[in-house]
């Protein structure tokens, strides 16, 4: 399979000092940046480093709407992307924690409209969001076996049908 | 001795009167005033997004499909925005007005649809049964260009599966002008029903910072004066050329049901107007073009107004025909955390339509003529009706300080 890497797109001029705004000021804790389309951008940070952005895009850009949350499997560490919508741009925001130890802030005290989110996330994949204020099951049937996430790559659903081949 | 409040625990659902879709919500209760909410959800979890990753890009066209019975337009249009932006596929503009059309028609249907259930829900049930003879126009329409009434199977990667002819067009705008002549009807109407303002007005506040802080989405943020439309801030062809022409983001500052339903009723005229404009404009040319099967790694995020508000689609390609992760989510998971805040203060009897309310919609504009049995008439300015809403708001602000 040959995988061929697009050449990365040239940001236009509102995403790009966007992005080199939020590269400053994250110093040390900034770890890259993309470009997507116009209207949206990609953004990685340290996971200590979540309340620091989120935060800082409150104060310096106005930052409220919260769209979602996605939690994926990378098969060893966890990531959860933020996706924000801020001055008409799509800012997702990504951080990585190892799976053994899934543990991030909670940005719902930041971000009251997280709170949803985050216990999704929790009930799917398992990521334990420290400070939220009512971490508990959303999605899941009570009688779900615990330490069990259907959405991490090792988990199939028995009762889930297969497409034919 | 002070006097202790008496509270009482309630659950409402998962089969309850508000909606037809299973939710629980436990209301603590003190007398007849609503003092805590909370939600449960997950009874119709059907592990679509687990789903996604074990089916080729094309197959979950028809997936994203079928996320919402209502608003199925709204995820396929956002999947195949994520996919063709992974593909760096540029759609016919054909192709796009197109989409556009199936995606108005798509919300108009879904506003009277939530006019006739608010009508239903405060017990005003000629409105139900009149709006949604009127939903049938719109029906029809898109029975014309797809051959089916509610999961349309129009979208495909690339474009369009079914293109408009030029026979078809004169009577698809003739019922669309109909709508929006019974949708101006009803505003007017409305005006008349004395009934529909005492349980629209001041029922189910959500303050605009409120709504703002918990991410409210849709008309229900709309109707919370938030000037929030992701065809305004996401813009895309065919929305951004019609942009102030025939639509414009409607919202409104009475922050309860009332202005819920304004913001509703005037985004059908307008969807109604883009429809009309773009059938008798469609750019010539090809409705699709050829995608491939395999999508290069790539990941992209798209979004797109929903008739109940903003709907994401997320998707990570890892270079095979199936996607790596899909993540979707609707408008409503993003507006629970609003309805809990809507229904707290409020009464019981209001908790259906304060319920519904993140998407109904029912009419009122300017002012209202009050009649008496001695015949005689009154008129009462919009302004009157605004300080009502106004003073209710005072008093729940008092209330839940």
């Amino acid at each position: 399979m040959a995988k061929e890497e697009k050449p990365p797109k040239k940001p236009t001029k509102k995403e790009g000092e966007m992005m080199a705004e939020f590269e400053k000021a994250m110093g040390s804790d900034f770890i890259s940046s993309e470009f997507l389309r116009e209207h949206s951008i990609y953004v990685t940070v340290k996971a200590e480093a979540v309340r620091k952005a989120v935060d800082w895009m409150k104060q310096e850009w106005g930052l409220t709407h919260l769209s979602t949350i996605t939690g994926m499997d990378l098969r060893g560490e966890l990531a959860v992307i933020y996706h924000f919508e801020v001055k008409s741009v799509s800012v997702s925001l990504h951080i990585q924690v190892p799976t053994s130890h899934a543990e991030v802030d909670s940005i719902t005290p930041l971000i009251p409209g997280a709170t949803l989110y985050e216990r999704e996330v929790y009930d799917l994949l398992g990521v334990k969001f420290k400070g939220h204020p009512n971490l508990k099951r959303l999605i899941l049937p009570e009688d779900f076996p615990k330490d069990v996430y259907p959405l991490r790559k090792d988990w199939e659903s028995p009762r889930l049908d297969k497409p034919d081949k | 001795m002070a006097k202790q409040p008496m509270t009482m625990t309630i659950p409402i659902g998962p089969q309850h009167p508000a909606l037809k879709e299973p939710e629980n919500f436990t209301i603590t209760v003190d007398g007849e005033i609503v003092v805590d909410v909370d939600p449960r959800i997950g009874y119709v979890h059907r592990g679509i997004e687990k789903a996604f990753e074990s089916r080729s890009f094309n197959q979950n066209v028809y997936l994203a499909e079928r996320i919402c019975g209502i608003c199925s337009q709204s995820h396929t249009t956002c999947y195949v925005q994520a996919v063709e932006e992974i593909l760096d596929l540029d759609v016919p503009p054909r192709g796009l007005y197109i989409r556009g059309i199936m995606n108005e028609l798509n919300r108009i249907h879904s506003h009277i649809l939530w006019l006739g259930v608010a009508g239903h829900e405060i017990g005003w049930d000629t409105l139900f049964h009149y709006s949604w003879r009127d939903r049938e126009y719109a029906m029809d329409v898109i029975e014309e260009i797809c051959g089916n009434r509610v999961n349309y199977a129009n979208n495909i990667i690339g474009g369009v599966r079914h293109d408009v002819t030029k026979d078809q067009v004169p009577s698809m705008v003739d019922r669309m002008e109909k709508i929006r002549d019974r949708m101006q009807h009803y505003l007017d109407l409305i005006l008349k029903e004395q009934t529909i303002l005492d349980r629209a007005l001041g029922v189910g506040i959500l303050e605009t910072e409120v709504g703002k802080a918990l991410c409210a989405t849709g008309p229900t943020a709309r109707a919370s004066d938030i000037n929030w439309d992701v065809r305004n801030t996401q813009p895309r062809t065919p929305y951004k050329e019609s942009e102030g022409k025939h639509w414009e983001t409607r919202t409104s500052d009475l922050c309860d049901v009332a202005g819920r339903v304004v913001v509703r009723i005037l985004e059908t005229i307008d969807s109604c107007n883009c429809c009309i404009d773009w059938l008798n404009n469609l750019p010539r040319g090809d409705i699709s073009v050829r995608a491939p099967r395999r999508v290069p790694p790539g990941h992209a995020l798209s979004t797109f107004e929903a008739p109940r508000g903003e709907v994401v689609h997320y998707v990570v390609s890892n270079g095979s025909d199936k996607p790596e992760r899909h993540k979707a989510r609707a408008p409503t998971l993003g507006n629970i955390p609003s309805v809990v805040e809507i229904l707290k203060g409020g009464k019981i009897a209001d908790v259906p339509i304060a319920l519904a309310s993140i998407d109904p919609c029912f009419s009122c504009t300017d002012r209202i003529i009050l009649a008496y049995p001695d015949g005689h008439r009154e008129e009462k300015p919009w302004a009157w009706f605004e300080q009502k809403s106004r003073e209710e708001r005072e008093r729940l602000k008092a209330w839940r300080r």
